[in-house]
């Protein structure tokens, strides 16, 4: 008996550490942040020091990135919305309609979602080049409905797949029209799994770097390509005010992480 | 309105864009492909045929691209599947209960769900050589200072642990979740025929699981062939070429340095045409499992 407790205290200890290390990136970022210039650059690192703000004041008053955090708060929203607009409805349409050619569009909806970003990246480079578009916020939320829209149809289908047919079939005998039966029972009663899938395509635009990082370049640049821009490779890096804006760039997701989890096996789901 | 004006009325305009979105800069690329267009360059465009796609079969960069791709992708797929699904998720589903394991589920998504390019600064800045808490421990060890990043020989691998840190954690908690949907009676008939914890795991767990458990496979290969965000920040594919994937080549070629447009072209509709005969074939695989 004793040995068991010891064997269950050990494995209490190693998930603990395990845990710790799982943080550990974050948390360094994190008190770096708060770091002066001489305790970032110290070796070897300092674990104890008098935390200061100077880095936040310094990032929060850099004109880049105070663009990219306001375009980013107008292009993610816009994307999500447009998304929701054109997505949502069609996903209600591939859980309740049967007709020809269904699984051919879902799949083709499917492989959007994992099109490499690099194969679609130069085409649409020279497209807004030469519509004189390039770097501006409506050709990058246009670009951003390819996440939005297919990541809506594909992650809500199998939430209205789990709106109890009954009810649907009840109001249609009532005499909704299909158009109602959508918006006054299926939307509805789907709605909180509706929104925690909008979280999480919220924050996979949030995060999106490649094509921002390419279709900007200064006045619509979001908030990753903003914070990227302070390092060149090779070098060492102003650290101290990287590590303000990356956890200035992490917190929306950090906050939305706590929604999370209870929609998480939604988004695994491929068949 | 009917049923009918319904479906038209939404099925329309979505697709109508989805269409546009999709096949408009696919067309496009391979269009390119097939001339010479060249940013830097001021001779007309004109058509080339498949010159551009016989130059990427004798271009060295591009094989090594190709190799360093497949080198990532093998190990960062493997690397987390097995870390994750197959030791971390059993560990903890074993050992935790209550709010525990909610806690260590929670902290488990935490690291996919940070932005890419933060996950890339906070390990850019552990493995720093001069002032990264990496270093630190090196040096403690005695092993001295090591630049994870600056040698050719680890330097993909050093990237490729900061994708595994990521991903073997959201697979375990997704494997946990799915342990969780497994009967007990099984579990239960197995313990009474004195199974071991292993394998309860190997003969009773993992099959009931495995349907779902593949399709998260299938979606970790997917995102292994796409990591951009990662190898930019933190060697842009230095040393030499040690870490250059294809994306990364094409992005110089393309639109970094040189204004190949074409030629880069050419490359990603590779890339393109890979990655759809890949997910062409697990898609039906895993189709024909489930009947």
């Amino acid at each position: 008996m004793a040995q068991l407790t010891a064997k269950k205290a050990g494995m209490t200890v190693l998930i603990a550490l395990i845990v710790l290390i799982a943080l550990t990136p974050v948390l360094w970022m994190f008190f770096s942040s708060f770091k002066s210039r001489v305790d970032i650059i110290a070796f070897p690192p300092r674990f104890f020091f008098t935390p200061t703000l100077e880095n936040y004041v310094r990032v929060l008053g850099l004109p880049t990135l105070m663009r990219g955090l306001q375009n980013s708060l107008v292009i993610v929203p816009l994307s999500l919305l447009f998304g929701f607009i054109l997505g949502v409805p069609v996903g209600y349409i591939f859980a309740r309609f049967r007709f020809r050619g269904s699984s051919d569009l879902r799949f083709f909806v499917l492989t959007l979602r994992f099109m490499p970003p690099i194969a679609v990246v130069i085409p649409f480079f020279t497209i807004w080049l030469r519509l004189q578009m390039l770097d501006t916020m409506p050709a990058i939320i246009f670009t951003y409905l390819t996440i939005s829209v297919s990541s809506l149809i594909w992650l809500t289908i199998e939430c209205f797949k789990r709106v109890p047919i009954e009810c649907e079939e009840a109001a249609n005998l009532e005499g909704c029209t299909p158009f109602q039966v959508f918006t006054r029972i299926a939307l509805p009663i789907s709605l909180p799994s509706i929104l925690g899938m909008c979280v999480f395509v919220f924050i996979l635009i949030w995060n999106e770097f490649f094509l921002a990082f390419v279709l900007t370049s200064h006045w619509a640049v979001t908030m990753p390509v903003a914070s990227a821009a302070f390092a060149v490779v090779g070098m060492e890096v102003p650290w101290g005010q990287v590590c303000a804006s990356i956890i200035l760039l992490s917190i929306p997701p950090l906050i939305l992480s706590y929604f999370f989890v209870k929609f998480l096996p939604y988004f695994f789901k491929v068949s | 309105m009917t049923k009918k004006q319904f479906f038209l009325l939404f099925m329309i305009p979505a697709f109508a864009i989805l269409f546009f979105l999709a096949f408009y800069p696919l067309i496009s690329a391979v269009y390119y492909s097939l001339h010479n267009w060249d940013l830097r360059s001021t001779r007309p465009i004109r058509f080339v045929g498949l010159q551009n796609y016989l130059r990427l079969l004798t271009d060295p960069r591009f094989s090594n691209a190709l190799r360093v791709t497949g080198v990532w992708l093998v190990t960062t797929l493997f690397g987390s599947v097995f870390l994750g699904g197959g030791l971390l998720a059993p560990l903890i589903h074993d050992f935790t209960r209550g709010r525990w394991r909610t806690f260590c589920l929670f902290v488990f998504i935490i690291p996919a769900l940070l932005p890419r390019i933060g996950a890339a600064y906070m390990w850019r800045l552990m493995y720093s050589p001069a002032i990264g808490l990496f270093n630190y421990f090196t040096r403690l060890i005695g092993i001295g200072r090591v630049g994870f990043l600056d040698n050719p020989a680890y330097a993909l691998f050093s990237i490729a642990v900061i994708d595994i840190w990521q991903w073997s954690l959201l697979i375990a908690a997704l494997t946990m979740i799915l342990f969780e949907e497994v009967p007990q009676e099984i579990i239960e008939a197995g313990v009474l025929d004195g199974a071991r914890r292993w394998q309860l795991y190997r003969y009773l767990i993992f099959p009931v699981i495995i349907p779902p458990f593949l399709s998260i496979f299938f979606i970790k290969a997917m995102e292994s062939l796409r990591t951009f965000d990662f190898i930019f920040v933190l060697t842009a594919g230095g040393p030499g070429k040690s870490t250059e994937t294809i994306d990364m080549y094409a992005y110089w070629q393309g639109i970094g340095s040189a204004g190949r447009i074409s030629y880069a072209s050419a490359m990603s509709t590779t890339m393109l045409v890979l990655t759809i005969v890949l997910i062409t074939l697990v898609w039906k695989g895993l189709a024909k499992w489930h009947s």
